[in-house]
């Protein structure tokens, strides 16, 4: 149904094959161009408008038109939806979600739903109680991931729940915090609780009754993991039977986590969703001797069965908790000359990936951040990247200097792709660590996490940077220091624009030609959610953004946290202990408009 | 009695008061009432930071008994108004061989030090270094006198005079950090001092400082610079005399660990001693660190580590608190309700009815120990936020 907007993106002159290909299963979109109906807008999560509103000449006359609290004051991820004048928007835990009329001013509550759920669950969530959004059915249901475990469909016009099944257990430390996807009349779910020893798997489920149609693990025999004779193993350390198994030791790899609680990307031509998944259990790599297949792995799916086309191991037995979740934007690019069907990724291990996305064949991978240090490059004949043995972890000793810390040079902020500019605009941490790993017992339900990381800001002393990426050469084009790290996500335009938040709560505008600021504004609290934008019954564009600090980065403002130690927050305090002090609790959506007498001043 | 070093803070003067009335009360007492010096750190103070306060907490739990201070400065009429006044039964601290009390076994032993900066070379280890003679050599004195100290002594009979006297009377001006200072500023050469004086405040000294001992007796003067150290307790409490002695060699291992965390220089024990079961950590080359807060134990280390993988989430960092669950900096501080005992026993079986699980499953009585150990350290403010690290040239 959105495919075609997910394929305005490619560019005019590669894609009108494909675009005549798919014109017969889709509706016609060019009205519904200002709506937004899924977290990345379209499947290929580009977070790409094509509206051109709001453009250079006009974004200083950008000014708030209204405000809408949550009620929570906890880290606000992600972004609302817009679809057919409605605005759906989801809170941090409890996981409220409302809709709110776009037609009326003001845009008042047409409905919310809180959904019960314990408040045991909060110090199962590793970094802050954050979700990450809805996603949308257009039969008129909206699904959301309760951080308890279930899986919530709710009607679209009334706010009643239609069903609620169970996917995950934060009673066995598993929770949801994810963005669900919906293909088809399938909607699927991950889970999170890498730090908890759960075993990660993404699990289907039919729109309508939210019974289960298929599972598919992270770690595990062939058969749970659904690898099949059909899968593409490209490297030599990818072959062989049951590496879910035979990768670990003992049964380590049934508390191997491999969590999924990133965004997922779908290409409705080769009929494959894409996802990563998350650090292999527990954190002290002494305890898991392997290569730990398949944490930390690029996964392509048939959404319909289950089964993996390929997969492709970023970081083979981690040693600094790089989770691969980060989203797979789906893109045409020219690499090496050739028009090709891209899947490009920002690790949190510092490497910038442009895969290709029909066989999973890695094409380019570089350093998209300062000093990454743990390994040099990445070997593009055996898909392994080369260590530097001196940034290793072990239990025995506590190593200092790695680059990128844990929470990555980028970690759940999602990039965007311009398909007028050929770039990507990524929002990312500048941010190295301490890590130590300790010795852990597994027990159901229980912290699994094994280490001990202090964070500090990285080469430069600023924690975070905003580039523009090449994902084409492995380039970045340009780059806007950050005090802070870019801990929200990015949105582009036709306009040429690129937004974004910072954790001072600051949300930006600037030139996605050449970076330069454009306007900014203070929004009530550090931003780590993603900017979107829509076209308002009156035919306007708007921006809007959720302004709530916590997550991983924020933990210390959403959950009080002393800032005096900085291992606390599983490292991030070391980084951001004073984010007390640039910022307070928050849960506030703020949507701009133009002002025309002041755009045009 | 002349070979007491009269800078273990005063305590020679009391001698002559030590007459102490031997018709009291049988009745078995509650609280362990202790007589101490309300600002002596690192010995005691009023906030009960000290090691001996320490010590005497950790004798008092295991005893099942409360401790009550009755403060009194070490000066002149220390004993009258303490002991002798039956406000207090029990002086912590005191040297082997006062009379006048029932004392215990000795529960650590130690030596004076010549303290120098590390950067100034010295390696004075003899009284007979030619060098003494040149170098400005700070001791402590008692009163007014200056000629009182047993360094002084054994100087004095070697021609060397002109020492520099810093008072052992503290007020806000006078700090027992004063001798300590002077070296690390480079006022003095050398200092010469009660070993756990010196061990105390070289580890805060902004420059690495040596501390190296003295013999533990110097032959020309008869002078002895090594003491065992033990609890007095008044005459009459014979009961309470016994079982504080039992509870000493019940808790060597933790009285050796407290002295280890306040930097106590250890003397090795001469054989009686070690029958009578003082702790004889082997004394090697003692260097002082610069001011290190973050100095811990081996134990307390693996105790940081299990709390910030574990405990954290509700207990916040640093054991600081958060929504969840209680500061546990301030439970198991001397304020606090949570006893050693109680800290093992909570962690273990957990409190349902508070939302504290058990730990059983995850951590063993030894790791629970090294928790507490952690926790302790933090709530007694010796061990600053941050990443710990453990000892290494301490020992």
């Amino acid at each position: 149904m959105m495919i075609v907007r997910a394929l305005r993106g490619f560019g005019a002159g590669s894609c009108a094959v494909v675009l005549g290909a798919l014109l017969t299963s889709s509706v016609a979109f060019a009205e519904q161009k200002g709506e937004w109906t899924m977290t990345g807008r379209t499947p290929d999560l580009q977070r790409f408008s094509p509206l051109d509103q709001i453009k250079p000449n006009n974004v200083a006359g950008l000014v708030p038109t209204w405000t809408f609290s949550t009620g929570a004051l906890r880290g606000h991820e992600g972004n609302p939806l817009v679809i057919n004048n409605v605005m759906y928007l989801h809170s941090a835990f409890p996981n409220t979600v409302f809709a709110l009329d776009l037609t009326k001013p003001g845009s008042p509550m047409l409905w919310k739903h809180v959904p019960a759920q314990p408040s045991e669950t909060i110090p199962v969530a590793c970094c802050d109680v954050v979700n990450r959004g809805l996603a949308y059915h257009p039969s008129g249901k909206l699904f959301i991931e309760l951080l308890a475990g279930d899986l919530l469909a709710l009607d679209a016009k009334t706010g009643k729940q239609l069903w609620r099944t169970k996917n995950a257990d934060y009673k066995e430390g598993s929770t949801m915090t994810n963005a669900p996807i919906v293909i088809k009349d399938t909607v699927i779910a991950g889970i999170s609780g890498g730090e908890f020893g759960v075993r990660g798997r993404v699990t289907a489920f039919d729109v309508n009754t939210g019974q289960e149609k298929w599972r598919a693990y992270s770690t595990g025999p062939d058969a749970d993991v659904k690898i099949g004779s059909d899968f593409i193993a490209n490297y030599a350390s990818h072959k062989g039977p049951d590496l879910g198994v035979t990768t670990w030791q003992g049964d380590q790899w049934k508390k191997g986590g491999g969590t999924t609680w990133g965004w997922y990307s779908y290409d409705p031509e080769l009929n494959l969703f894409y996802y990563g998944t998350g650090n292999p259990g527990t954190w002290n790599p002494d305890q898991r001797p392997g290569d730990n297949k398949w944490s930390m792995t690029i996964f392509a799916r048939n959404p319909d069965t289950g089964q993996a086309r390929w997969a492709y191991q970023m970081t083979p037995h981690d040693e600094w908790d790089y989770d691969g979740v980060n989203e797979m934007i789906l893109a045409t690019l020219n690499v090496n000359g050739k028009p090709t069907k891209a899947l490009v990724h920002f690790d949190r291990n510092g490497f910038g990936y442009t895969l290709d996305r029909t066989t999973g064949k890695v094409l380019v991978a570089q350093h998209y951040g300062p000093g990454v240090n743990w390994a040099s490059k990445v070997d593009l004949a055996t898909g392994v990247p080369v260590r530097n043995p001196k940034y290793g972890t072990t239990a025995k000793e506590n190593t200092t200097g790695i680059c990128p810390a844990a929470i990555g040079y980028k970690d759940q902020q999602p990039a965007a792709f311009s398909p007028k500019t050929g770039l990507f605009y990524v929002p990312t941490n500048n941010i190295c660590m301490d890590y130590e790993g300790v010795e852990v017992k597994y027990a159901v339900g229980q912290p699994y996490v094994g280490a001990i990381v202090r964070m500090f800001p990285g080469p430069g002393g600023n924690r975070g940077r905003f580039i523009a990426w090449d994902a084409t050469k492995g380039k970045v084009v340009w780059e806007i220091k950050e005090s802070l790290a870019a801990y929200g996500g990015a949105l582009t335009t036709a306009g040429g624009l690129v937004f974004y938040g910072t954790m001072e709560g600051w949300l930006k505008a600037v030139d996605a030609q050449t970076g330069k600021e454009l306007w900014r504004f203070k929004t009530p609290s550090g931003i780590i959610g993603n900017p979107m934008t829509y076209l308002g019954p009156d035919g306007k564009q708007y921006v809007a953004v959720l302004s709530g600090i916590g997550g991983w980065a924020g933990i210390g403002v959403a959950a009080g946290i002393s800032n005096e130690d900085p291992t606390a927050g599983l490292g991030a305090l070391g980084a951001f202990g004073d984010a007390d002090k640039f910022s307070t609790q928050g849960g506030v959506l703020t949507v701009f408009g133009i002002n025309q007498k002041v755009a045009s001043r | 009695m002349k070979s007491i070093p009269r800078s273990i803070r005063g305590l020679l003067l009391l001698i002559p008061c030590m007459a102490i009335a031997a018709a009291d009360t049988p009745e078995p007492p509650k609280a362990l009432r202790i007589c101490a010096d309300p600002d002596n750190l690192p010995f005691s103070d009023k906030e009960g930071q000290g090691f001996e306060n320490r010590i005497a907490s950790l004798v008092a739990e295991d005893l099942g008994m409360k401790v009550e201070y009755f403060y009194w400065p070490h000066r002149r009429g220390f004993m009258r108004s303490t002991i002798k006044a039956k406000e207090c039964d029990v002086l912590m601290g005191i040297p082997k061989g006062m009379d006048g009390f029932l004392v215990t076994r000795p529960y650590y032993r130690s030596s004076y030090q010549y303290v120098s900066r590390v950067d100034r070379d010295l390696d004075i280890n003899s009284l007979d270094d030619p060098r003494l003679k040149k170098l400005k050599i700070g001791v402590n004195t008692i009163g007014y006198d200056y000629n009182n100290s047993p360094a002084a002594r054994s100087l004095g009979a070697r021609g060397i005079v002109g020492l520099t006297g810093f008072s052992t009377f503290y007020t806000d001006e006078n700090r027992p950090n004063a001798i300590i200072d002077a070296v690390a500023e480079d006022k003095i050469d050398l200092a010469i001092v009660w070993g756990p004086l010196a061990g105390y405040f070289a580890k805060q000294a902004p420059v690495p400082l040596s501390l190296a001992p003295l013999p533990d007796l110097d032959q020309s003067t008869k002078t002895p610079y090594a003491f065992d150290v033990v609890v007095g307790v008044r005459k009459s409490e014979k009961d309470l005399h016994a079982r504080i002695d039992e509870s000493l060699e019940r808790k060597k291992g933790e009285i050796a660990a407290i002295l280890a965390e306040f930097n106590v220089p250890l003397a090795r024990a001469p054989a009686a001693a070690a029958k009578e079961g003082t702790p004889s950590l082997q004394q090697t080359s003692a260097t002082a660190h610069a001011p290190d807060k973050l100095l811990v134990t081996a134990d307390e280390y693996q105790g940081w580590k299990w709390f910030h993988v574990y405990c954290f989430r509700c207990h916040g960092i640093d054991a600081m608190g958060s929504d969840l669950a209680p500061n546990l900096r301030k439970s198991v501080s001397s304020e606090g309700l949570i006893t050693h005992e109680l800290f093992l026993k909570t962690v273990l079986e957990g409190r349902q009815e508070k939302g504290m699980q058990s730990w059983r499953e995850l951590l063993d009585d030894k790791q629970i120990e090294q928790l507490y150990r952690y926790i302790k350290a933090r709530s007694d403010e010796r061990l600053d936020p941050g990443r710990p690290h453990r000892a290494t040239a301490a020992q």
